[in-house]
């Protein structure tokens, strides 16, 4: 029931916030065409080798402009978890795709963005256990292992963030994301490590920061 | 799991009762030897097989309990690692000191213990 509560609440925030755009919307005259294609690539995975050693995780982006003010927003990565622990080894990879839009609030500099925007994501991937040692009285001691288990899950995003034009056509973007888990993921008898881009299966909401570099292909740029 | 009698006030017909496994590398567990020894006590299925099977000898009758069960690793935590979790499917068992046998519990867990009821 509390996922269902995040995700009432969240879904509540965007549909409140939409009225106060409708006049834009309504103002805007200008045909619709797209103004810049990015790709971009998510820097911010570098800081894992340093905080978290144990994951190693590409991902990047493709998101199409529209007039500046509105983005189709496509992400694709790749994860990969190994664990080494006192008593047994653990391993994860997988992949997991985002789609979504975003609303750039800034008028005066059309060319930079700050706004907010939503992603459905979903993820697939793959977990097991190796080199489990057990020690039992009787019974000796064992090595044994988990056999190949898959999941997949999905989950909704918030962000909000800035995009700014460093040099001709090259971007550096900063967003912070609320993601709300919806379905999959997760095991009482294994549970996953981290789903690959939403993170800690155990938790409803997880909270992450984006860091990316695009490098913009432009259309109809004046 | 646990071996009981609650009806026996005494366990003293089972006089020198020995319980092992064949594949213990120690090969008694429980010795019983006068009135005032519990009539209950625990042995731990095999982790390592679906089978295990319990030899009860008492002075020359050898008695063979088989349980079957099926085995579930379970990630307990990060830092304590897996545990085996059982639930026994089945059960047989020859009749020279053995009376009867009941399955109390079945699931046996880091929570929960199993049960069963051995009758002589």
């Amino acid at each position: 029931m509390v996922i269902y509560k995040y995700i009432f609440s969240f879904l509540f925030c965007i549909l409140l916030g939409f009225p106060l755009y409708s006049q834009d919307i309504e103002l805007e005259k200008d045909p619709w065409k797209i103004t810049g294609v990015k790709i971009g690539m998510d820097v911010g995975r570098f800081s894992s080798y340093i905080l978290k050693p144990e994951k190693t995780s590409y991902a990047g982006s493709l998101d199409i402009g529209f007039n500046n003010k509105y983005f189709a927003v496509f992400e694709y990565g790749y994860s990969e978890i190994h664990l080494e622990k006192t008593l047994y080894d653990y391993f994860s990879d997988g992949t997991f795709w985002k789609v979504g839009f975003d609303y750039n609030m800034l008028k005066k500099y059309p060319t930079d963005y700050l706004g907010i925007g939503f992603r459905f994501g979903q993820a697939s991937f793959d977990h097991f256990a190796e080199n489990i040692s057990k020690d039992y009285s009787h019974w000796g001691s064992n090595i044994t292992s988990t056999p190949l288990i898959k999941h997949s899950a999905s989950w909704v995003e918030v962000t909000i963030g800035v995009k700014a034009e460093l040099i001709k056509n090259v971007y550096f973007g900063w967003s912070a994301l609320i993601k709300v888990h919806v379905t999959g993921g997760t095991d009482n008898s294994f549970q996953p490590y981290d789903i690959p881009g939403f993170g800690n299966p155990s938790n409803a909401i997880n909270l992450g920061a984006n860091y990316f570099i695009y490098y913009q292909i432009p259309f109809n740029r004046k | 799991m646990f071996v009981s009698d609650p009806s026996l006030i005494s366990g003293k017909f089972l006089d020198s009762m020995s319980v092992y496994a064949p594949e213990w590398t120690d090969s008694i567990h429980h010795v019983g030897t006068s009135s005032t020894d519990s009539t209950d006590f625990s042995l731990y299925l095999s982790p390592y097989s679906d089978t295990t099977t319990f030899i009860l000898a008492s002075k020359s009758m050898l008695d063979t309990v088989h349980l079957f069960y099926t085995r579930k690793l379970i990630l307990l935590s990060q830092e304590c690692g897996f545990v085996t979790h059982f639930n026994i499917k089945s059960f047989n068992y020859t009749t020279n000191n053995i009376d009867s046998v009941f399955l109390i519990e079945n699931e046996i867990t880091t929570d929960n213990d199993g049960y069963l009821q051995i009758y002589f």
